[in-house]
């Protein structure tokens, strides 16, 4: 009852959200976009129910066949993708595309779970390559997609898919050195993954650490942002009467910055609303992770605690200005199908009684 | 699993904190940051007053001119194309310009005084690319260029430090402002009311909502007492000589006032540096308004304030005499008269400017005597006139004998500005009325009148200094202006320095009933006799073209 009360108010703050943030643009633009908006909140809720009501689910059986047929569709994706911005991330279907990156992320978190069930479950089958197949072997299974969609190219999502596992990593009963002994590789090897990224990535990054040196180019979306947070005040300056979201100076409205609208338009007491929404969710998350029962059910709660807070946290510290712009959408309130509907099952696999 | 709560807690108050630092302890900045972003202000200018002489002929008045400006500092590579192809200049220069000026809420101007294809041009480009405005904007047109340089003065568009100052708080806007003169002097008169059209915008420039209009206010007009015919004529009467002509009626109202060396204003307006530097820095110091700011010993033009006091002090009567030798001896000092007089009273000392005369008056009355008349009569202060002036100098505290001497010639310690000299002349001419020189006939709807100030000095002890003046043009120093046959009364003066001498003259005619006044003065002029010439030159110049009878 709880979730579906969390869950309706995150829907309305979300309808509420994209109608302000999408009504610049011209009303056909509007009109499609919008309703397309509303058609994967309703079929998002279709899955939503479906997944948390369905009793036998197979979802640990399935879980081994979709990890393989989500390398295939990253693979496809570089034959039979839509280029979009200089970037190869959508299949298109009819009017609506379809973002295999965002299946990898439900992909993933379903596979480990798998991974670490079985692992947990069974000691005895396991003990003997301990650290390979507690660490390396999931990492391995990670990078696949990882790289996958950093040639899409993607860096946000490549790199939050492996910040995900490492999470995971973390929380689980294991030794950290591994970890620590990866992040201390990684730290060394960063200038020359650096060096080999696309400028705009590599700007958007110098940016980050230094926003003086080109405030009107690749920090331009960041100030804009923070100046639409912070012109919003105690109580914002009203539904549609945002000058920043409405007059067109915040770029990415609908999608990365989605964030920055609603601030504006509703002040600091609209944004702690929203907090304690999301709060509240990931609350219930975590105590549906204490009622379960299995152990596959507890890693699917993990890792959709990890994914919905990495999500929504990089979104907002994002828009505040915390983090350089990786474009990871905001989870529920950003507009988009293909993350939309894939976490809306995530959801209501975590609150499948019968899981 | 609280552990993993914690963290999430904490991760929620970094994001509220930051939210917080944004909301609401920097609200104020990003407010105006986002105003900043969509709200533009369209400055319309009002029109500066206009200047008029006696007879409403137009001497300074405002011209449109038209400025290109940009109202967004980031510019569309299509605008900056555009724009790099019709001024001429590269895309880099362009944006430095932006830079160096932008100024949010107003449009940047790139380039002033477009020409009529220019406007044109651009007027016709405003709607593709919609950084770009044609600003319509006023600038000061002189319709005489240095004939009323002094009186007029010119404007300036403000020092950019005090354009940093109305940038700072963001609304006002950048005005142009007096520098000289009645344009400094009556600014807040001239001064127009500028007006705005506060608009706001969209990313593209789309005007959304035109959210207030305020619109301009013309300057008030200013009629001069000053007459461009009879300026023209003292302007040329003096030739090359540094000098001033003063002209009024004996109730103070001045009619023509000239100071050479002059300057072109229309040339600082336009902002011809280097022209303005060259008069800048020219030993002549053009810039001066001799007639009130120049300082000069006044000669013997000083010997009628001795007159006035010794007459109205009873210390000489009308039949008193003193005899010239030619020099007089004080002490072991000889001081030397300019010729040999022979017996005389204050009728003849007056008309041959005899120093041995005024010696033996000046030791008669004392140094508080001396003092007392010259403050009397206005030597101590400014005349009042609207103009910058300097009240010249008289000296106090002690004196010797031989100060005294100089001072009863005016020589030696003592300074006046021509002005003061014409305050005097008018005293004389009125019969003993002070008045306030002035050069405002009217502002706006303001009509303003001769203010006089009566004294005690007596009517019939001024009867007797304006004879001796009479005299000094009939048969005496000034007689070069008896020729003109306008029956004046002039007093000259050869004021010595260590340079040549200045050369003086000032009177007043016709002698029965004085009508108008005069004071020349010529800088290192040499005898009162070029004075007295470029008088007479100026007079008549008057008379033939109808102006006085």
């Amino acid at each position: 009852m709880k979730v579906y009360v969390c869950l309706v108010l995150i829907t309305l703050v979300s309808c509420i959200l994209n109608y302000s943030a999408m009504s610049y643009d011209s009303r056909l633009v509007f009109t499609e976009r919008f309703a397309k908006h509303l058609i994967f909140l309703s079929v998002g809720w279709l899955f939503f129910l479906f997944f948390k009501k369905k009793k036998n689910l197979k979802v640990y059986e399935f879980s081994t066949l979709l990890y393989f047929l989500t390398i295939l569709l990253l693979v496809l994706l570089f034959f039979f993708g839509k280029r979009i911005g200089g970037a190869v991330r959508w299949f298109r279907m009819g009017i609506f595309s379809f973002q295999p990156s965002e299946l990898s992320k439900l992909s993933l978190i379903l596979f480990l779970s798998f991974w670490y069930h079985r692992y947990l479950s069974d000691y005895s089958l396991f003990t003997k390559y301990k650290i390979l197949k507690e660490f390396f072997l999931p990492l391995f299974f990670t990078s696949i997609f990882s790289i996958l969609v950093f040639f899409q190219p993607d860096l946000g999502t490549s790199l939050e898919l492996l910040l995900f596992f490492f999470l995971i990593y973390l929380l689980l009963p294991f030794k950290k050195y591994p970890l620590i002994f990866l992040i201390v590789f990684f730290v060394i090897l960063l200038p020359y993954i650096f060096s080999h990224l696309k400028p705009y990535q590599q700007n958007r990054i110098l940016v980050f650490i230094n926003p003086q040196i080109d405030p009107l180019g690749a920090g331009f979306s960041t100030m804009q942002a923070k100046i639409a947070i912070g012109s919003g005040g105690l109580v914002g300056k009203g539904f549609l009467k945002g000058s920043q979201s409405q007059l067109n100076f915040l770029p990415e409205r609908h999608t990365d910055f989605v964030f920055s609208v609603w601030c504006e338009e509703w002040g600091f007491i609209g944004a702690n609303f929203l907090f304690f929404l999301y709060f509240y969710l990931f609350y219930l998350i975590l105590k549906e992770f204490q009622n379960s029962l299995t152990n596959f059910k507890r890693m699917i709660c993990l890792g959709a605690l990890i994914h919905f807070s990495l999500h929504f946290f990089i979104n907002i510290f994002m828009c505040l200005g915390l983090l350089p712009v990786v474009g990871l959408p905001l989870p529920f309130l950003s507009y988009g199908g293909s993350h939309t509907l894939i976490n809306f099952i995530l959801l209501g696999l975590v609150f499948n009684k019968y899981l | 699993m609280y552990r993993n709560l914690i963290v999430i807690i904490l991760l929620f108050f970094l994001a509220d904190y930051t939210l917080f630092n944004l909301q609401i302890e920097n609200y104020k900045l990003y407010k105006m940051l986002s105003e900043r972003n969509c709200i533009r202000f369209i400055p319309l200018y009002g029109k500066r007053g206009r200047i008029l002489d006696a007879k409403g002929r137009l001497l300074a008045e405002d011209k449109e001119v038209y400025n290109l400006a940009v109202n967004s500092s980031e510019l569309s590579r299509e605008s900056l194309n555009f724009l790099s192809k019709t001024l001429k200049i590269s895309i880099k220069e362009i944006k430095d310009l932006i830079k160096k000026n932008y100024n949010y809420f107003f449009p940047t101007i790139l380039k002033r005084n477009l020409s009529k294809k220019e406007i044109f041009l651009f007027k016709m480009n405003e709607k593709f690319y919609p950084e770009i405005t044609v600003l319509k904007t006023f600038k000061r047109r002189y319709n005489f260029r240095k004939i009323f340089s002094h009186v007029l003065g010119y404007t300036v568009n403000l020092t950019p430090i005090k354009k940093q100052i109305f940038k700072k708080y963001g609304l006002d806007i950048p005005k142009r402002e007096g520098a000289k003169g009645i344009e400094k002097i009556f600014d807040e008169y001239l001064r127009p009311e500028n007006g705005v059209i506060e608009i706001k915008v969209d990313s593209k420039l789309k005007i959304i909502e035109i959210l207030a209009i305020k619109k301009p206010k013309k300057g008030k007009d200013i009629q001069l007492t000053l007459d461009a015919e009879f300026q023209k004529v003292a302007f040329s009467a003096l030739k090359n000589f540094k000098g001033v002509i003063i002209f009024g009626d004996i109730k103070g109202k001045i009619i023509s006032l000239v100071s050479k060396p002059s300057f072109d204003i229309q040339r600082f307006v336009d902002k011809d540096n280097e022209y303005i530097k060259k008069i800048m820095q020219s030993k002549n110091a053009p810039l001066l308004n001799r007639a009130t700011q120049g300082v000069y010993p006044p000669g013997s033009i000083f010997k009628l304030v001795l007159s006035v006091g010794a007459l109205q002090e009873n210390l000489i009567s009308i039949n008193d005499k003193f005899f010239c030798s030619g020099e007089f001896k004080y002490g072991n000092r000889i001081f030397k008269c300019w010729s040999e007089h022979g017996y005389q009273n204050i009728i003849s000392a007056i008309k041959n400017s005899c120093n041995v005369y005024f010696y033996n008056l000046g030791l008669k009355m004392g140094k508080k005597n001396i003092l007392k008349y010259a403050d009397l009569l206005g030597f101590s202060q400014k005349t009042g006139i609207e103009l910058e002036e300097k009240k010249g100098y008289l000296p106090s505290g002690d004196l010797s004998e031989t100060n005294i001497l100089n001072i009863s010639i005016g020589q030696g310690k003592i300074l006046v500005t021509p002005i003061q000299v014409f305050k005097l002349m008018c005293f004389i001419a009125n019969k003993g009325k002070l008045v306030k020189p002035y050069i405002i006939k009217r502002i706006g709807e303001i009509e303003f009148k001769p203010e006089l100030k009566p004294s005690e000095i007596k009517e019939k002890n001024l009867e007797i200094i304006k004879m001796g003046m009479r005299r000094a043009v009939q048969d005496g120093t000034a007689q070069i202006l008896s020729k003109l046959k306008l029956n004046i009364c002039a007093k000259t003066g050869t004021a010595q320095n260590p340079k040549e001498p200045h050369s003086w003259v000032a009177g007043f005619f016709p002698y029965k009933k004085p009508k108008y006044v005069f004071v020349v003065l010529l800088e290192h002029g040499g005898s009162s006799i070029n004075a007295c010439k470029i008088a007479f030159k100026f007079l008549k110049g008057l008379k033939e073209k109808g102006l006085i009878k």
